[in-house]
């Protein structure tokens, strides 16, 4: 541990000691300096590797809220094209216009998409399956078949044959006919929650959320084993030689292919936030995950470095990736990012942006960045606060430490040298409500299918509510 | 809660605890029927989404938490006794996890 910095609410100014931490342990003051002053930026940043020119928002674009699930370049590189509730979008992405938006009548939208090098788009959507749609003049999408499916988890496009994961734990083995129909060949079941498809030669592997990464040989379309990754894989990627995987909240675990059959986990990197969807771009993968994009230097494959990241306004669910031209399918906005190689700068984050002090607790600052993290001021209403150290290496993380004061409430605010964000905010509490432990009050539901559920009847096991709304 | 949080909740807490005996469940209040099913299909939920037409599981949580309609707590974990163990207004997949992780005696 280094120097500890002492954050306090109202601007305390004493360099030498900070007041010691009650770790319940009754050690002495560590060594530090206290912090002076507010919670100011720098004047003068670096510039930001990871930027975005811009974004589109579609629900005025289209007059439907898009809520994007997908993204992925067409073949020329000069269309990217979106699925979401408001159908199939195809973007100039050179301009950040939209060029056209299909959508059937008797359709809400559709989800995954794969697009094949000729022109021609795998769509799923929950009412029927698979569709194939003839993409070739991006202006004029029409759709070419329908094929009846389960709920489809993933695609792929493996020479004219489209495979094609469902959430009723197939793999489907879909040839593409000439009259555009999809015939087809094979399904091997076995799979839990199978949510993507990555294909390598005679390979497929497949993310299965519930049960790690398949490996199924498409020779005979037969599962040759399976590889379990420390979270729960939910899109992967391949350059042949490595298998990039979105293992959620793990971040990204990198497996290598020498024995194609058998992927052997070399690397991990963490982003910090669960990730969701990757792009390959050359050596840089990029990420979907909750907060935004990131993006991570796969050069040395067991030793994966996180270059950057940044926010968008809603939640990344996809992410395309090509010549450092990133467009993030963020909810009902379309978000392109370009990375400049040729910069580096710290990139701030912290592990919790809500954090319940009932006694001592802590969170993370993490430096996502590709440059050394400044810390250069910070403060924490109501209550106080220490960090760890100043200074946070690329892919490191410094402890905050937070004990209550005399609010019940508060907010830790850190200054950083991040070009991107470098006012930080974390709302603190005491957790004093009373609610945990808390009688929950019963109710009795129906489900959208017309099942019944009620608190009551769940005794015994773990209930977790999330109430949301749809718009 | 966002919808895309929804989304999330099926990798990192339905598809992760299913299997031992956790319920996830998206309640969605005083909505269009019509319109939560759509949302389900679209989003490829496979755990239950809740439809709360009239609003009543929603009133009565937010009474427990004491808050009005503009600042509520989204996300709630029961434990077995049917005892609030956790309560949060932004959705925290990791803290959920840890909560649960700890109700499952881990």
């Amino acid at each position: 541990m280094t120097a500890l910095l002492w954050m306090a609410c109202a601007g305390s100014v004493d360099t030498g000691t900070a007041p010691p931490v009650s770790d319940g342990s009754g050690t002495a003051a560590l060594p530090g300096s206290s912090l002076e002053g507010p919670c100011e930026a720098p004047s003068t940043l670096s510039q930001d590797p990871l930027v975005t020119p811009g974004a589109l928002e579609t629900e005025t674009l289209t007059g439907v809220k898009m809520e994007h699930i997908d993204v992925a370049w067409g073949a020329d590189g000069a269309t990217v094209f979106a699925t979401g509730l408001g159908g199939i979008m195809a973007i100039d992405p050179a301009d950040q216009t939209l060029i056209a938006d299909f959508l059937p009548d008797d359709l809400r939208g559709y989800h995954d998409l794969a697009v094949h090098p000729d022109g021609w788009i795998a769509a799923a959507s929950r009412l029927v399956g698979v569709h194939l749609i003839d993409a070739r003049d991006p202006t004029r999408m029409s759709e070419l078949s329908r094929t009846a499916t389960d709920s489809v988890g993933g695609f792929a496009w493996h020479g004219t044959t489209l495979l094609v994961s469902t959430l009723a734990g197939e793999l489907l083995a879909l040839a593409l006919q000439d009259d555009g129909s999809l015939a087809e060949q094979g399904r091997l079941a076995g799979f839990s929650s199978p949510w993507a498809i990555a294909v390598h030669g005679e390979r497929a592997y497949v993310a299965d959320s519930g049960l790690g990464v398949g490996v199924v040989s498409l020779e005979d379309l037969a599962l040759v084993g399976w590889t379990t990754t420390a979270g729960g894989p939910q899109d992967l990627v391949t350059d042949g030689e490595h298998l990039y995987v979105a293992t959620g909240t793990t971040g990204v675990e990198v497996l290598e292919l020498s024995d194609p059959d058998h992927p052997g986990s070399v690397g991990r990197a963490e982003t910090g936030q669960p990730v969701v969807a990757l792009s390959l771009d050359g050596d840089r993968l990029w990420t979907a995950q909750h907060a935004g994009p990131a993006v991570i230097d796969v050069g040395t494959p067991t030793a994966p470095v996180v270059l950057a990241a940044d926010r968008t306004q809603e939640w990344a669910l996809g992410v395309a990736a090509r010549q450092d031209q990133a467009w993030v399918a963020a909810w009902s906005r379309m978000e392109p990012f370009r990375f400049d190689p040729a910069l580096t700068a710290p990139d701030a984050a912290v592990s919790t942006e809500h954090l319940t002090v009932t006694a001592d607790a802590s969170l993370q600052l993490w430096n996502r960045g590709g440059d050394t993290l400044q810390v250069v001021g910070g403060s924490a209403d109501g209550f106080a606060a220490w960090i760890e150290g100043l200074e946070v290496p690329p892919g490191q993380a410094v402890d905050i430490l937070v004990s209550p004061g005399d609010a019940d409430q508060g907010t830790l605010c850190l200054a950083t040298d991040d070009p991107d964000e470098p006012i930080l905010e974390v709302a603190l509490s005491t957790g004093s409500d009373g609610l945990v432990g808390a009688a929950a009050p019963d109710f009795l539901l129906q489900d959208v299918d017309g099942t019944s559920w009620s608190l009551s009847e769940q005794l015994g096991a773990p209930v977790v509510l999330l109430y949301f709304a749809t718009w | 809660m966002c919808p895309s949080e929804v989304s999330d909740a099926e990798h990192a807490l339905w598809q992760r605890y299913k299997d031992e005996g956790v319920q996830v469940w998206a309640i969605a209040s005083a909505e269009d029927s019509d319109v939560v099913r759509d949302f389900r299909d679209a989003l490829g939920l496979s755990y239950p989404v809740l439809d709360d037409q009239f609003g009543l599981a929603d009133r009565a949580y937010r009474e427990l938490a004491g808050q009005d309609d503009s600042q509520y707590p989204f996300d709630w974990v029961i434990d077995g006794d049917g005892r609030v163990a956790y309560q949060a207004d932004a959705y925290d997949p990791a803290e959920i996890q840890g909560v649960l992780e700890g109700l499952l005696g881990r």
